[in-house]
């Protein structure tokens, strides 16, 4: 049997506003400090796999499984990816999905990402959208976090509850 | 002309644009990319602990030890492929 938590509240408005924004959501729920350390983590794992992989990191047509996870950070991923597919591919009717990566000599210029950065690069990423996940389900099902010395007080309270049909 | 001469045959690399960032990868040097697992395990901790936590006292902390903790599992990881790649197959394989 699950353990149930009677505190626990759905809170689907901070869990939206998490996936928009990493962050919002706990900021919604007033956290705002858990908030930054959500935005920095998750935005900083996110730029940094760019930052890494260069942006053939994030590419929803030739790396879709790893799109997957990296669409886990929201807007932003859609966003980098969509600058991606319309200013860095050519347009192909002969390759899947209707663009490439353009070919050294062709604009616009680019620099295909490969090997150690590439792979790199999309895990950040990746980890990025998949630990923004774990953010939204945590404001969705929203347990109101007691001060140690709010848990203490509420373990005797309850302690003493136990022992007194005794 | 001297660039030329200095590359004969990677003429088409002095022709490449300048660096981007965050458009063009960056050139990692050869064997530093486990590197990257240092800020990767950093900012995984920082996310995590910052949902798990529930005293942000012990937050920098506990952040500290993930880290700390997911770069030894990975270096120990390591070392049983290690073991295992280099040493225990090729002694099965007879």
């Amino acid at each position: 049997m699950p353990e149930s938590h009677p505190d626990e509240q759905l809170e689907p408005f901070a869990a939206a506003l998490a996936f928009v924004i990493p962050g919002l959501g706990h900021l919604a729920l007033g956290k705002p400090r858990r908030a930054i350390f959500i935005f920095v983590g998750v935005l900083g794992l996110f730029f940094g796999g760019v930052f890494i992989g260069g942006i053939d990191a994030v590419d929803r047509k030739e790396d879709f499984w790893w799109f997957v996870g990296q669409a886990g950070v929201g807007p932003t991923a859609f966003i980098v990816d969509r600058v991606h597919q319309s200013w860095f591919k050519v347009q192909d009717p002969n390759a899947p999905g209707g663009v490439r990566t353009p070919d050294p000599d062709e604009n616009p210029r680019f620099i295909r990402s490969l090997g150690h950065p590439n792979e790199i690069g999309a895990l950040y990423a990746t980890v990025a959208g998949m630990l923004n996940l774990i953010c939204v389900l945590d404001c969705l099902w929203h347990t109101p976090r007691r001060r140690p010395e709010q848990h203490d007080q509420r373990r005797t309270t309850d302690a003493q509850t136990t022992e007194s049909p005794a | 002309m001297i660039s030329a001469l200095l590359l004969p045959s990677f003429g088409s690399l002095a022709a490449l644009p300048p660096w981007r960032p965050f458009i063009d990868p960056i050139a990692l040097p050869g064997g530093t990319w486990w590197l990257t697992l240092i800020p990767l395990a950093l900012l995984i901790s920082v996310v995590y602990k910052a949902v798990r936590v529930s005293d942000m006292k012990r937050y920098v902390p506990n952040v500290l030890l993930m880290t700390a903790q997911i770069i030894v599992a990975m270096a120990l990881l390591a070392v049983g492929a290690h073991v295992l790649i280099i040493w225990i197959v090729p002694a099965l394989g007879g």
